[in-house]
């Protein structure tokens, strides 16, 4: 196989055209230098001849041998001509043969008048002719000349031959094989150079359609071929880094595609996938009821059916150009999950479809509904007892002792709506701002001690118990405000839920490398289970009527569990097994 | 060349998937036909649509198996493509034991007289089915999606269903009211059923063993279908 294809190669071929045009061009020459050859020994044969006929016309002059009893002086004439074998002959005008040398009964010649080289020496100064003789069956060349009353006809046997001509040429021959000799090893060193250039030309295309690395460097010698191989290698090289570092964008487009949260997918406009992600798939099989690994499935689900009419409006006539980026959206809701699914259609009319999850927004949303109007109606219940003791005051006439009570109610809800106003102002920057609220070590022994005198009068009214044990030297990273809000309330609900008499304790009950833990309790009436969960939620009341009565708010365990969670901390809360309720808590230090 | 080879990668993995889609759908298939068998409706249809893919199943196995040995003969794969293939072929085998796991849940559910004991087993059967389903989707997904993270998980996850495959028969032995000693034999005979399921398989595997054997002497696959491999 290997040395089919040497011989085949290129270089192979070249070598052998080239060859064989030049032994067609030496042989050429060799026929050319034959027939040369060849017209100069008749040239010289003819010279010769013409000699010979001349000095026989010369002879036959001065001698008078044209009378018969001389003419065997003619016969004398052989020996002093240099050529042997040479025939004469004279023939008369009228074209009887007179004389020959090599017949010796000339009257039974038949007449020669009718002999080409006679009949053309008549016209011409001379004339030849090449043919058998009829009398020695050779090949001669006869040559004849008029002198007026007679012809003088000499010829000689018609011999250039090859063989001779051959001996005679050698030398020519030699140098002509020398020359083919000369110019097969200049050949073979011309396509050499040629064809090593087309060998690693081929060598470097293999290389690239077997996508193999580059590893050696191609020497081209300085030709145009050479130089059309070298543009060709760096053309190559550029194109491959130019696909490398697209292949490199491409990675990181993949990349960013997988660290995505989103579900994406580009489909070409065969509805074929192009190139989608994991979380693609996942959203899939949640919205799907039949499990997948295939993007394509997307177009089977009847949730998804409004989405494949707009994909099939929009690539059913190619011909029709698009709007810019017709863009689609429609919104699903699946095992209590939601899904925003968006598709994009691109000019060549591939597309891409995104799968959102927006679960948590939409939550969010319902979170903040229900919160708008929790809000409404927390404010509402103090402004409407105002107005109805304001309007008591105004519509009625009443005496002194009356309007001051109803005064003071009013100013009551008045203050009861004024905290109402606090709170939810604190608790919406606690989740919203967070960085309106500057961190700084809080010593949290000094901070509790403030928060019990702050509360010292009603805390006696109630006749409670509070009893503080926390490290005097505990330090926590945290709002001053924030921290002191958290205990206040805490402190607050005991003052307002615990029964009369009652005892707190406050403990810092552990601490390590990141956070203070604490406790905080009150014994008595324990929260019902059921309650226990919800108890950090907003406006979330155990019991509605008895709290109003006691002016919470509704927000002070949601404002701890904020404020709690802004210093990284973890708050619960579970029932004491004798009555009462135990807040747990960590704050970060 | 190359450009055929990627035809052939693709038309490979577009099998694969296919084959993938269906065994993903056999699970599926089971997970609702446990919903439904165990909620007392009638079942023959999902028994059927299984049986009718696990066929499916049998002749996709056969031709991703043929068009992998096409690629290799044919081809060339370099290092990393023979990697892949061998890794489907691999997957592959895997996928069919899938199917016919599959299939032998559904005879041996339908032929547990006492339908009760089923019914209170079925919330654990049900855990570690929907927890396989992820395991295999996850798993599939790992490798078309080159992604690592999806693997680790599935290889982590398996030790979950292991555990809860132990508790399940503990606990389902236990919630029958039975003495302690009975309760011990039933376990007993539980471990020789699984004793004697383990040699039957090997028996199943050297049946296996001997098919290869002779797809290497002389080439023929005794599991062969008519094939279709150019579309």
């Amino acid at each position: 196989m290997a040395s089919i294809l040497e011989l085949r190669s290129f270089r192979n071929k070249l070598f052998y055209s080239l060859l064989s045009v030049f032994s067609i061009f030496i042989l050429i020459v060799l026929a050319f230098q034959y027939q040369r050859e060849k017209d100069f020994k008749k040239k010289e044969l003819e010279t010769s001849l013409n000699d010979i006929t001349e000095m026989t016309h010369l002879f036959i002059e001065h001698n008078h041998t044209l009378d018969s009893s001389r003419i065997f002086y003619l016969d004398s004439l052989q020996n002093i001509i240099p050529r042997k074998n040479v025939r004469i002959t004279v023939i008369m005008a009228n074209g009887v043969v007179r004389y020959d040398n090599h017949v010796t009964e000339v009257n039974k010649m038949e007449n020669h008048r009718l002999r080409p080289e006679v009949q053309l020496s008549v016209s011409e100064p001379f004339g030849e002719n090449v043919r058998k003789s009829a009398t020695t069956g050779e090949e001669y060349y006869y040559f004849a000349k008029f002198y007026g009353t007679y012809f003088v006809r000499t010829a000689l046997v018609y011999d250039v031959e090859v063989t001779t001509f051959l001996r005679a040429e050698r030398v020519f021959i030699l140098f002509s094989l020398f020359l083919f000799g000369i110019v097969w090893l200049l050949l073979a060193y011309v396509t050499n150079r040629l064809g090593g250039t087309i060998t690693q030309l081929k060598d470097f295309a293999i290389s690239v359609n077997n996508g193999d690395e580059m590893a050696v460097e191609y020497q081209f010698p300085d030709d145009e071929l050479g130089e059309i191989s070298n543009r060709v290698v760096a053309i190559y090289k550029e194109m491959k880094l130019a696909k490398d570092n697209l292949s490199k964008e491409k990675e990181k487009l993949f990349n960013h595609l997988f660290a995505l949260n989103e579900g994406v997918a580009f489909f070409a406009k065969d509805k074929s996938r192009l190139l989608n992600n994991n979380h693609f798939i996942q959203f899939l099989n949640i919205i799907s009821d039949v499990p997948t690994i295939s993007p394509e499935h997307i177009f089977d689900l009847a949730d998804m059916k409004p989405l494949v009419e707009f994909i099939d409006a929009n690539l059913s006539d190619l011909s029709k150009p698009l709007a810019a980026m017709p863009a689609f959206e429609i919104n699903i809701k699946k095992n209590s999950r939601f899904f925003a699914v968006k598709c994009i259609i691109f000019q060549d009319r591939s597309f891409e479809i995104l799968i959102l999850e927006t679960t948590q927004l939409e939550e969010r949303t319902l979170l903040k509904q229900q919160m708008t109007s929790n809000i409404a109606h927390e404010l509402r219940t103090p402004v409407a007892s105002i107005s109805g003791y304001l309007e008591t005051i105004l519509s009625n006439v009443l005496d002194d002792k009356k309007k001051d009570y109803f005064i003071e109610r009013a100013h009551a809800q008045a203050r009861r709506l004024a905290e109402l106003i606090d709170d939810i102002s604190l608790i919406t920057k606690i989740e919203e701002a967070k960085t309106y609220f500057v961190k700084q070590p809080v010593n949290v022994y000094k901070l509790v001690h403030e928060v019990v005198s702050n509360l010292s009068n009603r805390v006696e009214e109630r006749k409670l118990e509070v009893n503080v044990a926390i490290d005097e030297t505990s330090v926590v990273n945290g709002n001053k405000t924030l921290l002191f809000s958290v205990f206040y309330n805490l402190l607050d609900n005991s003052i307002k839920y615990a029964n009369q008499g009652s005892i707190v304790n406050i403990q810092q009950y552990h601490s390590d490398e990141n956070c203070v833990y604490f406790t905080f309790s009150n014994n008595g009436e324990s929260i019902p289970e059921e309650h226990l969960s919800r108890i950090f939620e907003r406006f979330y009341r155990v019991d509605t009527g008895r709290s109003r009565k006691n002016g919470g708010t509704g927000l002070g365990l949601a404002i701890v569990k904020n404020a709690i969670q802004l210093h990284n901390g973890e708050i619960s809360a579970r029932n004491l097994k004798d009555g009462g309720v135990e807040f747990l808590f960590s704050i970060q230090k | 060349m190359s450009v055929k080879k990627d035809l052939a990668f693709e038309k490979l993995m577009r099998d694969f998937e296919k084959f993938s889609n269906l065994t993903l759908l056999q699970l599926d298939l089971l997970d609702k036909m446990i919903s439904d068998y165990v909620a007392k409706k009638p079942v023959d249809g999902f028994k059927s649509q299984i049986a009718e893919n696990e066929t499916v199943l049998n002749q996709l196995e056969v031709k991703v198996s043929e068009r992998i040995m096409r690629i290799i003969s044919l081809y060339n794969p370099m290092a990393s493509d023979l990697r892949k293939l061998l890794a489907i072929y691999r997957m592959l085998i895997d996928l069919e034991r899938i199917g016919d796991l599959v299939t032998g849940v559904v005879r041996d559910m339908l032929r547990i007289k006492d339908v009760e004991i089923f019914v209170n087993a079925s919330d654990v059967i049900d855990n570690m089915l929907v927890m396989t389903k992820e395991m295999l989707i996850k798993a599939l997904l790992s490798f078309t999606q080159n992604d690592r993270e999806s693997a680790i998980w599935t290889i982590k996850s398996d030790s979950v269903v292991d555990e809860l495959n132990h508790k399940l028969l503990r606990k389902s032995v236990a919630k029958t009211n039975l003495t302690d000693e009975h309760q011990e034999m039933i376990m007993s005979f539980l471990k020789l059923k699984s004793i004697v399921s383990d040699i039957e398989r090997i028996g199943d595997h050297s049946t296996n063993i001997a098919e290869a054997s002779i797809y290497a002497l002389d080439g023929t696959d005794l599991r062969h279908v008519d094939l279709d491999l150019d579309d």
